[in-house]
């Protein structure tokens, strides 16, 4: 099943990982279902992941090392595997969240420009 | 992208490869890792009211397909190629076994082809690529004298090697060295001929290399008059010494000198070249320092700091000394100037002559410039590539073959979501497979003909230099990797590309096995173009190899183990004088000083002859300046006969035809008991007056008087009147070519006498000129013996040494061992040749079958149809046959025309072939053969197949 793209929003490429990274950061050490159940709550249901766009995507930033994971238990005692932010991942966010800024305050400036 | 992008990255990829050959996550754990999820979203829907059932659905349905998540885990675990690709390899190696034909036939001449190149590639690699095993090697340097117009090293003063070691800024330690060869006579009276290092104090230096033992050569060594040293290598104080450590202070007797030993280098020191003895150098006479072979290097190590460009441009503005400045002629200090300050040069002209500085190994290559060895293998390269075409373009086929008759699978795999560069990938690593196994069988092949050659190199007198190792080198293995690659690509790439281009437009039709893959164009003039080169290379190759294995096959055609030869040569410019003969010395110029070493080597000469014949085992004895086989090549000019027809194959420049010379004692013709066919032998007087007369083999009175000679015996004109006696010839010079033993040119000498063709020189015109013992330095000594020649070797080196311990005697071989040296090259190319031509037909001959046999199979249809509409079988075969012969037909034509003009431009024998008499027209009998064959069987099956089912199964 695909994606469901947003109504009106395009999802950039990379920033499936700076919305991770984030929601690590913010949250702590989450799950996968928790990962996803926070983006969607968080667009307002415009986002919505399913497991083959989550989970490769959570693999690949444990590749890079910029979070780890362990198999725990949730709150309703299911077996699952706790993604935690490394402080490299807290580099990475950092670094991404600059770079996503000035680029929103390019284009803020483009869109208000009279001209 | 910041380094810790770059990490990132790295990290995530050596996580993937890992992950390709199984890593941490199983599959398995995926799962469990999946199903945690779904459940957690169950849970989810269950608390907001939704029955269990329900919210199991909703859950998968908002979750996304539960098998497209696991497949997309295991792309991000791994390299799903890499994984896929080793599936390839099974099926590639499953093919290989039930295609065993193909793999014998294809397997054998790829491996040939590769075996080939890596050998050749091995070889420069050693030659080109070795490095200096010292500390910091790569920065020891030579400095030559370098002659531009003529391409080769000069000689080099004594002078030149002081202002280099005086001046120069961007070389230390410059020092040089000379090969000499010395008897090494032990207390017992035993004698070894050795090489030995003259070499200056600061070759140790530049080595870096400290003595085991005592100390190494110093610079008051070399002063005059100070008391011979020597330097021993770790195998000979351990052999001559025990390895006793009271070495330092004992005697070696190096010919005629006693020489104290004052040092022991370490194992495996064998610095400038491969020596085990180290004497300090001194000034020669004449002062120069001589350039041939490895006798003669200046060499020097680059300041730290200083580049090989920097010092070559640094030696380049010194400037080369004039021979006439040499202050051993004059007495006097040369009087050096340069040409900036527009005084009379006493240099050599910087444009014909200058001194370079070029990588230490590289100056024992040959007169090269660095960039001809490069240009060298660039070219060698291209051709060992295109070495492997052949093989490849016939493996190309065959897998074109039988890869259209699996379109089928590729089909039912391309309908299931396969790509088509996913499909030629599995080909491409199904040809890999084999190529890969033919490059693994390489591999072993190089590795024993590396240490075959080592071997032979070791029975060599002096052996290769101390840096080459011969055997696998990484380099080798990345080339013979590469040729693995590249022949894959030609047999694997090239037929997938082709066989797989229609794939998109072939639809249902192909999985129903309809397929409109015809072989077009380009495969029938593949198949002409096989054939052609079939008929019209292979029985070139054929003759080449016979001509070169017939005399080995057959033999020399005499008893060749009842003559040997040895070389006898006086230590350089050193002779022990009798009492007598010290008396009559009077130095009064290089010329009477080289006249008067003659005729006390003469002197020498003569008593050992006479001693030999004293020897039971020895029934003659008469000396040559080489043993027949080995003579000099020389270019021959007869008088008033244009010969301009005959091709200079060397330089195509003056007229002449090949032949050899050779200097020998009167007594010569007898030790091989050669039957005079016409005129006389050599008397005294030829001898004495060093006169024009020669005496001339049968094959050279032959090229200069063409049927003058007669079986009968006596006969000595043709009807034409042409007769050899008497006839004058001259020899000829070509420009920059040097001869060391060369007999004057320009001056015309005389036939007086015509031999029969000595053995081992069977095919080659021979000249003979009388010399008197002494004047042949060295000489060889031709030896008609009696009985086991066992033990020659060393009788011969004690009876030197017993007339004058400075006799060196050494490359005792008889003819039969002549005869076999040079037999292993020839051997070794004709049946390389042989080898690959064979296979190369084998591999033609199946190729074709391959095609035609294909091209005959598509037609089934077309020849159910016909048959159903009444055709008669002979009409049938007929139109089969008609398209197979057209393309055998215009093979063969194309084949022979090649092979004609081939033949009338470069006739085998001035290549060293031999015709065989029919090979043409078997060789195109024989792919005519294979193809009519290949065309019978497929065709005699259509005939017998009911016309029906030939429709129903396209």
């Amino acid at each position: 099943m695909p994606n469901r793209e947003p109504a009106k929003a395009e999802v950039l490429r990379g920033t499936l990982d700076l919305m991770v990274l984030q929601t690590l950061a913010a949250l702590g050490p989450q799950h996968g279902y928790a990962i996803g159940a926070r983006l969607e709550q968080v667009s307002a249901g415009a986002l919505t992941l399913n497991m083959g766009t989550l989970y490769p995507g959570l693999m690949r930033l444990e590749q890079q090392g910029l979070v780890k994971a362990e198999w725990g238990v949730t709150d309703n005692n299911r077996q699952a595997r706790f993604y935690a932010i490394t402080a490299a991942g807290r580099r990475r966010l950092a670094a991404d969240k600059k770079a996503w800024d000035q680029m929103v305050a390019v284009m803020h400036t483009l869109f208000e420009d009279p001209a | 992208m910041t380094l810790h992008d770059v990490c990132s990255s790295l990290r995530e990829w050596t996580r993937r490869v890992w992950g390709a050959f199984g890593g941490r996550r199983t599959d398995h754990d995926l799962q469990r890792e999946l199903a945690g999820h779904l459940a957690l979203a169950e849970d989810e829907l269950r608390r907001k009211g939704h029955a269990p059932r329900d919210a199991a659905r909703l859950a998968r349905a908002a979750a996304g397909g539960h098998s497209q998540a696991l497949e997309a885990l295991r792309e991000q675990r791994g390299l799903p190629w890499l994984g896929s690709s080793w599936l390839d390899v099974r099926l590639g190696l499953r093919l290989l076994v039930r295609n065993w034909g193909l793999t014998l036939v294809g397997g054998l001449a790829t491996t040939l082809a590769i075996s080939i190149a890596a050998i050749v590639f091995a070889a420069f690699d050693v030659v080109m690529w070795s490095r200096l095993p010292l500390d910091e090697g790569d920065r020891v340097v030579a400095i030559q004298v370098w002659d531009r117009e003529a391409g080769r090293r000069r000689d080099t003063t004594w002078q030149d090697v002081e202002r280099w070691r005086a001046s120069l800024q961007s070389v230390d330690d410059v020092g040089a060295f000379q090969t000499t060869r010395r008897n090494i006579i032990t207390s017992d009276g035993s004698v070894e001929l050795a090489a030995v290092a003259e070499i200056s104090a600061a070759g140790f230096r530049v080595a870096r290399v400290a003595p085991l033992v005592g100390r190494p050569i110093a610079d008051a060594d070399a002063a005059p008059g100070a008391a011979p040293v020597v330097v021993i290598g770790h195998d000979v104080w351990q052999r001559r010494f025990a390895g006793s450590r009271d070495v330092i202070g004992r005697e070696l007797r190096l010919g005629a000198d006693v020489h104290t030993v004052v040092g022991v280098m370490p194992d495996g020191f064998q610095f400038p070249f491969n020596f085990r003895y180290w004497v300090p150098l001194r000034r020669t006479a004449d002062g120069m320092l001589r350039n041939t072979g490895p006798e003669g290097v200046v060499f020097g190590r680059l300041a730290p700091g200083a580049t090989l460009a920097r010092a070559h441009a640094e030696v380049l503005a010194l400037g080369i000394l004039a021979p006439a400045h040499r202050s051993a002629e004059h007495g006097t200090e040369p009087a050096l100037r340069s040409a900036e300050h527009g005084t009379e040069p006493a240099l050599r002209s910087a444009e014909r002559e200058g001194g370079r500085v070029v990588p230490y190994t590289f100056a024992f290559t040959g007169d090269f410039e660095p960039g001809d060895m490069s240009l060298l293998w660039s070219l060698s390269s291209l051709g060992l590539v295109l070495l492997l075409l052949p093989p490849c373009a016939n493996i190309a086929i065959l897998n074109y073959a039988r890869t259209v008759s699996r379109q089928k699978e590729f089909a039912a795999r391309y309908a299931l979501g396969g790509s088509r560069a996913r499909i030629i990938w599995q080909l491409f690593i199904e040809a890999l497979v084999l190529t890969a196994a033919a490059a693994g069988v390489t591999l072993l092949v190089v590795q024993v003909v590396s240490v075959v050659v080592a071997g032979r190199l070791q029975n060599i007198p002096g052996g290769p230099p101390f840096w080459m190792t011969f055997g696998l080198s990484s380099r080798t293995l990345l080339f013979v990797a590469g040729l693995a690659v590249a022949g894959a690509a030609v047999s694997g790439l090239v037929p997938a590309l082709q066989a797989t281009g229609r794939l998109a437009r072939l639809g249902a039709g192909a999985l129903a096995g309809r397929t409109s893959v015809r072989l077009g164009a380009t495969w029938t003039t593949l198949v002409i173009a096989q054939v052609a080169f079939s008929v019209g290379v292979l029985p070139l190759a054929a003759e080449l190899a016979w001509g070169t294995l017939r005399t080995g096959v057959i033999g020399p055609g005499f008893a060749a183990e009842a003559f040997a030869t040895a070389r006898v040569a006086p230590e350089a410019e050193r002779l022990v004088l009798a009492a007598d003969e010290a008396s009559r010395q009077v130095a009064s110029g290089p010329e009477t000083a080289r006249r008067q070493r003659a005729v006390l080597f003469g002197n020498r000469q003569r008593e050992l002859a006479r001693r030999l014949l004293a020897d039971p085992g020895i029934l003659g004895v008469a000396a040559a300046l080489q043993p027949p086989g080995e003579e000099p090549w020389v270019f021959v000019d007869i008088e008033g006969r244009d010969i301009s027809t005959e091709v200079d194959v060397l330089n195509g420049r003056p007229p002449g035809f090949l032949a050899r010379f050779n200097q020998v004692e009167t007594a010569f013709f007898d030790i091989y008991q050669v039957p005079t066919l016409a005129g006389r032998r050599f008397t005294e007087g030829d001898v004495a007056t060093e006169a024009a007369a020669v005496i001339v083999n049968r094959n050279f009175a032959e090229t200069i008087a063409p049927g003058a000679l007669r079986q009968a015996q006596g006969a000595v004109s043709a009807p034409n009147g042409a007769n050899p006696l008497g006839r004058r010839f001259r020899y000829v010079r070509t420009t920059g070519s040097e001869w060391v033993h060369a007999p004057e040119a320009d001056r015309w000498y005389e036939v007086v006498g015509v031999v029969g063709n000595l053995p081992v020189t069977t095919d080659a015109r021979v000249a003979y000129h009388a010399a008197a013992p002494g004047r042949i330095q060295p000489a060889h000594l031709q030896l008609r013996l009696r009985g086991d020649p066992a033990g020659l070797a060393e009788r011969l080196r004690d009876l030197a040494a017993s007339v004058d311990p400075t006799l060196q005697v050494d490359e005792v071989r008889t003819l039969a061992e002549i005869y076999r040296e040079h037999r292993f090259g020839d051997n070794l190319g004709a049946i390389t040749i042989g080898a690959v031509t064979g296979s190369l037909l084998l591999l033609s001959a199946a190729g074709l079958y391959a095609l035609m046999a294909f091209t005959v199979a598509q037609r089934r249809r077309e020849i159910g149809i016909r048959s159903a509409l009444g055709a008669q079988p002979g009409q049938l075969m007929a139109a089969v046959f008609r398209r197979a012969f057209w393309q055998l037909g215009a093979g063969s034509a194309a084949g022979i025309l090649a092979a004609y003009l081939t033949g009338r431009y470069v006739p085998i024998e001035q290549i060293g072939g031999l015709p065989i008499p029919g090979i043409l027209p078997g060789a195109a009998a024989f792919m005519l053969l294979v193809g009519v064959l290949a065309s019978l069987g497929p065709a005699r099956r259509g005939l017998r197949i009911d016309p029906t089912e030939a429709l129903r199964s396209e």
